[in-house]
């Protein structure tokens, strides 16, 4: 009975391939169902917020109409003041009013038509998988995300050196698997941020390859800065976003830009300080360099004087770690005992700078850490004493403090120059003062007379004179390069700090000096001939420079300063009466200045 | 007729036979997957009706529906996952599950689990409704966390601020990654109405939804910072709800212009 077999398996091959069939269109109508969707958390009527936006814009008309919504509009907007229920009522009810008498005159609603949409909303949430006549074949599918193990295997499959375990890019996937290795992924809700840094390390390593070393090492690295990172973003949502899912995101982002910036400068600055970094035994090092990372990350998600989340971009980022990975590497000890001197710094700098750096150039913070950082590398048991437990007695962050304060300074009625700053330009005389801090720490001892330290009171001056020169002969530049001038000269002598006496008036030595150069070079006296050619940013600023420089050298006398101005007023006359002139004649005879 | 069989076709007879009987039994997760449906479809149908008061009803009663449907729906899918998850990756249905899982867990105020199971989903094979919904979920609970504190008032302005700001953006995520025919555009594009309408609501009450309000706190100010975000998606809304639903547009739009009177706040 060969046949009737036959059948009988066909006829049940048949059944298993029409049930397989059906099965399948069964499994595909439960992926299409309709799916009703609930709306998120809301309050559906009509509140004060939309009266009032509706009043402040094409509403404003009715205000004037009406004395009491004018009344109930104006106590709306005051911060200072709350509408009572009823008002808020009526207010309400103003709204709805005059948004209707709108609509109906517009025709764009007729009174029935009014009840229709809340169905209409119950029916608009009602989903398919699919839009009507869309094949739900894979071509329209959307590209999935790839899940740690995918990225992994997707990785090692196609970048066949990464498997190799001696290789520098394997050492380094080793080490960041190695640091995952303890955690719990399914009770320590870690996976998005493990996630997200081994593809950050994936990522460095093919923008870097040769930047990180090959040795055990780096394996160690990547395994200490990964642990340390995922432990205290971890630490940091839990005691700071709780279930908020945008802090948590916030401190998630940060965690994986400071993972990237970390990993790239491993190879320039860590690697590079062997004695210090990898001469420590394995606990400390993971202690030491994970405390760079973490300490950034808790500045930035932590500190609220200043939102450095939105000045740090990854440039500045990068900056600002690798200054700190050198610092670190000059003076582990910087750390503190408890593992936060870093931090500590980082928040000082950006609570006592953010006053002044709002009102100049918030962009300048980052820039302010870095310098701040690779001085303090240097000169750390100079610069900040008490063995790193107190940020605000860093002589840097002082000396920063006081020069930006200044430098921000609203204009004083009168004050005709008034330039708007670059953060180029901030930053320069920033690195002047920085580094005469670094030379002579004195500049921050406080002033006879007064409450200003040295710094303080030479800014003032300078800016306070610079700022009488009359508009549009002087520009931001050309200012900031006379202000380092002067900041230099008074680093040679102290003299310039003291009182002289011009034209029988008692004035700091600095401010005269300057306004004798003012006089000479730039004020109305001067011919507009000469003025033209003295005013110019760079003669001006040479000028400056050299007499500071001189004047520094001989000391500053009133017979001196005279001398100054009489050669500069021989070449303005050369200048007004066309006669031959020479910058570099009137350089050496400032030069020739005798003491 | 099968005794007349020779053994080797008795042996394939009995195999074929096995294999259908286990083609019909493979079935049992799809059904419990659609159960899970059945609640969730009951449970979200109530609570939208409560949520805008239309023939509520019994507030306090529904309310508990819709809470035990909600808890149901997890309890079934959290089995099926456990027990069923092979099957359901076959299938290609681990996705749905897990989206409607993540949906359901969100509803019930359970945030972290949402977002454990939405993060599951993503490595699952994800079909353009739940992609869309499991992309903008975060969206959604960031809204859901902005009104509770809002009722709470146990948050600052700033923060409620930033969750419903970040709300609108993860949304548009989820937007970003459905069709332009996709109904379940409407649906997301109706939460950021409703993000909007929090927001419009924190900005006119500040002192009655928040915690504490900066010191430099201008209502004119906020104004503005609102219809930078509402005036895109007003315009995209509009635009979507008139192509994908013709007929319920106007009423649609009529009741969201009185709600939020977007072009009235911002008229350039």
């Amino acid at each position: 009975m060969p046949v009737t077999a036959d059948i009988v398996f066909w006829g049940i091959k048949s059944g298993i391939k029409l049930a397989q069939q059906g099965r399948q269109a069964y499994v595909e109508a439960t992926v299409n169902r309709e799916l009703t969707l609930p709306l998120p958390n809301y309050n559906p009527k009509v509140s004060v917020g939309t009266a009032e936006g509706y009043f402040s814009g094409t509403g404003k008309k009715h205000l004037d109409e009406n004395a009491r919504l004018k009344e109930l509009y104006e106590i709306s907007m005051d911060v200072n003041r709350q509408l009572e229920e009823e008002e808020k009522k009526a207010f309400i009810e103003f709204y709805v009013d005059f948004k209707r008498e709108e609509e109906i005159k517009s025709g764009s609603i007729k009174g029935e038509d009014l009840g229709l949409t809340k169905e209409a909303l119950l029916s608009l949430v009602t989903v398919r998988q699919w839009a009507a006549k869309k094949s739900p074949f894979p071509s329209v599918y959307q590209r999935i995300i790839g899940s740690l193990i995918g990225i992994g295997i997707d990785y090692f499959a196609n970048t066949p050196g990464a498997i190799e375990e001696k290789s520098s890019s394997g050492r380094v996937i080793k080490g960041f698997l190695q640091s995952i290795d303890e955690l719990n992924f399914a009770e320590e809700k870690v996976d998005q941020l493990a996630k997200s840094l081994f593809i950050a390390t994936l990522e460095t390593i093919e923008e870097n390859p040769d930047l990180l070393g090959g040795d055990e090492k780096t394996e160690q690295l990547v395994e200490a800065v990964a642990k340390g990172l995922i432990r205290d973003a971890r630490k940091l949502s839990e005691d700071l976003a709780g279930t908020d899912l945008a802090k948590q995101e916030k401190i998630h982002a940060w965690a994986d830009l400071i993972f990237r910036s970390l990993l790239s400068n491993v190879g320039h600055t860590v690697l590079a300080s062997p004695n210090t970094y990898l001469a420590l035994d394995h606990t400390a090092t993971q202690a030491l360099i994970a405390s760079v990372g973490t300490s950034v990350l808790e500045t930035i998600i932590t500190e609220d004087s200043i939102d450095l989340s939105g000045l740090l971009s990854r440039e500045g980022l990068d900056a600002v770690m690798s200054a700190a990975l050198f610092t670190l590497a000059e003076n582990p000890s910087l750390m503190g005992v408890d593992h936060q001197g870093l931090k500590k710094l980082l928040s000082q700098i950006a609570k006592d700078l953010a006053q002044s750096s709002l009102l100049l150039n918030p962009d300048i913070i980052p820039e302010m850490m870095r310098l701040i950082l690779e001085r303090t590398a240097a000169h750390a048991d100079l610069l900040w004493p008490d063995e790193f437990q107190h940020p605000e007695k860093h002589l840097l962050v002082t000396a920063s403090r006081e020069l930006l304060n200044q430098l921000a300074r609203p204009p004083a009625p009168g004050d005709t120059w008034k330039p708007n700053l670059t953060k180029s330009q901030i930053l320069g005389v920033v690195e002047t003062v920085l580094d005469e801090i670094v030379q002579n720490p004195e500049w921050l001892v406080k002033v006879a007379e007064s409450e200003d330290v040295i710094v303080a009171e030479v800014v003032e001056s300078v800016m306070a004179t610079l700022r009488r020169v009359p508009a549009n002969r002087l520009s931001g530049e050309t200012g900031m390069e006379v202000l380092k001038s002067a900041i230099k000269a008074v680093a040679l002598r102290k003299d310039f700090v003291d009182k002289i006496t011009l034209d029988g008036v008692e004035k700091q030595a600095i401010a005269a000096t300057l306004e004798t150069l003012i006089d000479a070079c730039l004020t109305d006296g001067v011919d507009p001939k000469a003025r033209w050619t003295l005013a110019r940013g760079e003669v001006f600023s040479l000028i400056a420079a050299t007499a500071l420089n001189k004047l520094a050298e001989t000391g500053i006398s009133e017979a001196n300063l005279g001398t100054v101005k009489q050669f500069i007023q021989e070449t303005a006359e050369d200048l007004a009466s066309g006669r031959p002139w020479e910058l570099q004649r009137l350089i050496e005879q400032i030069n020739s200045l005798a003491a | 007729m099968i005794f007349s069989l020779s053994l080797k076709s008795k042996k394939r007879f009995c195999v074929l036979l096995l294999l259908s009987f286990l083609i019909a039994a493979c079935v049992s997760h799809v059904k419990e997957l659609r159960e899970a449906q059945s609640q969730f479809n009951q449970a979200a149908s109530l609570e939208n009706e409560l949520q805008i008061a239309m023939d509520a009803g019994d507030a306090i009663a529904m309310s508990a529906m819709v809470n035990s449907s909600y808890r149901q729906t997890v309890k079934i899918l959290s089995d099926l996952l456990d027990t069923k998850r092979q099957p359901l990756q076959e299938d290609n249905l681990l996705g749905t599950a897990y989206t409607l899982k993540a949906y359901a867990e969100w509803r019930l105020g359970d945030y972290e689990a949402a977002v454990t199971t939405s993060t599951a989903a993503l490595e699952a094979k994800l079909f353009p409704r739940d992609l869309a919904l499991i992309t903008a979920l975060r969206g959604l609970i960031k809204n859901d966390q902005a009104y509770y504190h809002m009722q709470e008032k146990d948050y600052g302005y700033r923060d409620i601020k930033t969750l419903l700001e970040e709300a609108l953006e993860d949304i548009t995520k989820g937007l970003a990654t459905a069709g332009k025919e996709e109904n379940i555009r409407i649906y997301l594009l109706l939460s950021e109405l409703i993000v909007l309408k929090n927001w419009t609501d924190l900005r006119g009450e500040p002192r009655n939804f928040a915690r504490e309000i900066p010191a430099d706190f201008n209502k004119q100010t906020e104004i503005s910072a609102w219809c930078r975000s509402a005036q895109p998606v007003w315009a995209v809304f509009q635009e979507e709800v008139n192509r994908l639903r013709p007929d319920e547009a106007p009423a649609l739009i009529q009741d969201w212009s009185d709600t939020l009177a977007v072009e009235e706040t911002c008229p350039n």
